[in-house]
């Protein structure tokens, strides 16, 4: 919310390291964990 | 009113009622007796003869393949001697119609009590904190219980209607079924005189037993409670003749009873069809519950009854949205298990003959999707502040747009011999692309996703986030929605370029990708308006009438759905009475086509809502006899100066 003072204090440069800690976590987290650990979950349950 | 204040008379009635309400509950045991008493009675006499006669049970394998016959194989049927009919009109649509009408019914006073136990717990958790909020939730749950009770009725009528018409018209089939679930129908009957008695006193006592949140107002919801057990029970065991039908077992291959009731009833459908049923029947009685208030909205003559109204028909859209989302999931299971039962009737559902009706259903749903999230565009406008947020609107709707449009193409057109040589096969080289699972997941996983960014913006939207960490969580929140929604797409785009038993496996990630985006994003959007500043109050009763009529529409498409859903579902036997044991040999034992099966949806739909605007009449009727008789006694008491209280 721009009305949000303690959020406009918040310089660009840690918005972009955040955002860049965000963007890899949610890599790992879709990616890597969700896509490969259901998969090898299936395959187990259901292996044709 | 009912005094129970005494400290006497409320021991002397609590007493009673636990004493009627055990006797009730003892009742559906008399036929458990009775087969115990059977049962004796056949070991003495197999103990007496030689050896009984086994036979192999059609589905169950291992130690319980074997079973004592303990009934008379399937007669085959024949015609005109063993079905009854109305000259050349096709019986089957006459059952249809009343199968479809008592479901109908019976679903939504199977979801009514459930949102009622519901609002009453928040009613009498409230009360302490906020009586005024507390009386709020409780009444609301009253009026929803009095829709219900005139709709009981007209279901008994209808379940009614429904035997007579399969003794009629289908005595052979019906003979047979009740032969095997004999016991099973006395209870389920006996049941129906419990689960009477329990809600009768559970409505009329609503009054009686409100004492905010003492004991008696506990011992309501524990009526409720009752009320919702006896309930489920119920639609369980009518759930077993149906999945029986579908996928027998419990008796040999002539259809010959091998002596275990359970086995016949716990048939491997069973359990898929009642999840996806009771979930279905929540979703239906949520819409119905609002289409009901967005009537009353519309009716309303001042702006605190349209309020009231409004916050009805919210609460209950969500509480039929909630079991909207994980219906899919139970639909996919039940597909699943179908496909494990027999896999040709998997691929005559999905992929043969009623490949289509998905198609339609995919239309009904995405109608759904695009309602809801119309709705709530409509109702952000009773919100303040909701302003900022109007901008997003038409790029949600565009994207909801294009995903409809991905999930209803299909895979194959229907075409003359001309079209199909001019086009080089049945698939569009280009559309046909899109008429495969990984296009038509992915859209409905961005629908779901697109419809949860949407509730989260309206759970915001008149607030001011003023937690420090604001823009981190809004950071989150971005890559959160951002993140499930490239991984959903990515796996459609993946899917196209692997084989179909791998293919299958992506919907699981797919799906676990919009779930995440559900409770993490929502439990995260709560965490920030922790201490937010509200922008303004909801202007509750102030929704336009366009969001009333959306209301309408997500009913009326949960109608729909149920009807063309349940023509699928019963189709899928095709020539079978009862699969592969009792064949249909009546002149109907065709599928019928699409065409006609929709129109006798149609007909169903608008038979239903007649039925139930004279329920809501009915309901609005004994209301308004008390108005008028109150409004004439406050005009006495205000013209003669004796207190009203004083006769």
């Amino acid at each position: 919310m721009s009305e949000n003072k303690e959020e406009q204090k918040v310089g660009i440069g840690q918005k972009i390291v955040f955002g860049a800690i965000m963007a890899a976590a949610s890599f790992l987290y879709y990616v890597v964990f969700l896509n490969k650990s259901l998969m090898v979950l299936q395959n187990l349950a259901y292996p044709y | 009113m009912l005094n129970l204040n005494g400290e006497k008379k409320k021991k002397i009635g609590a007493w009673l009622l636990l004493s009627m309400i055990g006797m009730l509950v003892l009742l559906p045991f008399t036929p458990a007796v009775v087969m115990a008493a059977e049962e004796k009675a056949a070991e003495a006499a197999a103990e007496g003869d030689a050896e009984p006669e086994k036979a192999k049970d059609v589905f169950y394998k291992g130690p319980g393949e074997f079973g004592i016959v303990s009934g008379p194989p399937a007669k085959e049927m024949v015609y005109p001697d063993d079905y009854g009919s109305y000259g050349d009109f096709q019986s089957r649509t006459i059952i249809w119609i009343a199968n479809q009408q008592h479901l109908y019914f019976g679903s939504f006073v199977l979801a009514v009590p459930m949102f009622v136990w519901v609002m009453e717990l928040i009613g009498i958790l409230q009360y302490g904190k906020d009586r005024k909020a507390g009386k709020k939730f409780d009444d609301l749950a009253h009026e929803m219980m009095k829709i219900s009770l005139t709709a009981y009725s007209v279901t008994a009528i209808l379940g009614g209607i429904l035997i007579f018409s399969f003794l009629a018209l289908y005595p052979g089939f019906f003979r047979y079924l009740s032969g095997i679930f004999r016991p099973v129908m006395h209870i389920y009957a006996l049941l129906f005189i419990l689960e009477s008695g329990v809600l009768y006193v559970y409505y009329y006592g609503w009054d009686a037993m409100n004492d905010g949140d003492g004991d008696w107002k506990w011992s309501h919801l524990a009526l409720g409670t009752m009320l919702n057990a006896v309930g489920i029970v119920l639609m369980v065991m009518a759930n077993t003749w149906v999945s029986f039908m579908m996928s027998p077992a419990g008796v040999d291959a002539q259809g010959r009873f091998l002596g275990d009731i359970w086995k016949v009833m716990h048939n491997p459908l069973m359990v898929p069809i009642v999840i996806h049923r009771i979930l279905g029947n929540a979703a239906f009685g949520g819409g119905v519950v609002a289409a009901y208030a967005a009537f009353k909205f519309l009716a309303a003559k001042n702006i605190e009854e349209k309020g009231h109204y409004d916050w009805m028909s919210y609460i209950a859209m969500f509480m039929g949205i909630l079991a909207l989302i994980p219906l899919p999931f139970a639909g996919y299971w039940l597909m699943r298990e179908i496909y494990a039962y027999r896999q040709q009737m998997g691929i005559t559902l999905m992929g043969g003959l009623l490949a289509w009706v998905f198609i339609m259903q995919a239309t009904m749903i995405a109608t759904l999707f695009i309602t809801v999230n119309y709705y709530l565009f409509q109702a952000m406008g009773r919100m303040p502040g909701s302003e900022r947020y109007h901008r997003y609107f038409k790029y949600m709707l565009a994207i909801l747009v294009v995903s409809t449009i991905a999930w209803l193409t299909p895979h194959t057109l229907v075409m003359t011999p001309a079209e199909l040589k001019a086009m080089g096969g049945a698939q569009h080289p280009v559309v046909g692309n899109y008429g495969v699972m990984s296009a038509k997941n992915t859209a409905i996983n961005t629908m779901i996703t697109t419809t949860c960014v949407c509730f989260i913006i309206y759970q915001r939207c008149n607030f001011n986030v003023k937690v420090p960490w604001a823009w981190k969580g809004n950071l989150f929140l971005f890559f959160l929605v951002f993140g499930a929604e490239a991984n959903i797409v990515f796996l459609g785009i993946y899917g196209y370029f692997i084989p179909a038993n791998v293919r299958i496996g992506l919907s699981v990630p797919q799906v676990a990708s919009t779930l995440t985006v559900l409770f993490i994003g929502v439990w995260m959007n709560v965490k920030m308006l922790k201490g937010a500043e509200s922008v303004g109050e909801i202007r509750w009763g102030r929704m336009s009438v366009r969001g009333a009529y959306a209301l309408f529409m997500l009913a009326v498409a949960f109608t729909w759905t149920m009807a063309v859903m349940g023509y699928l579902r019963s189709s899928v036997r095709l020539h079978w009475h009862v699969n592969e044991i009792l064949r249909d040999n009546s002149p109907w034992a065709f599928t019928n086509p699409l065409g006609y099966a929709g129109n006798i949806n149609s007909f169903n739909v608008l038979l239903f809502w007649t039925m139930l605007l004279f329920v809501f009449w009915l309901s609005a009727l004994a209301g308004k006899g008390k108005e008028k008789v109150a409004a004439e006694a406050a005009a006495e008491a205000a013209g003669s100066a004796v207190p009203a209280g004083s006769h």
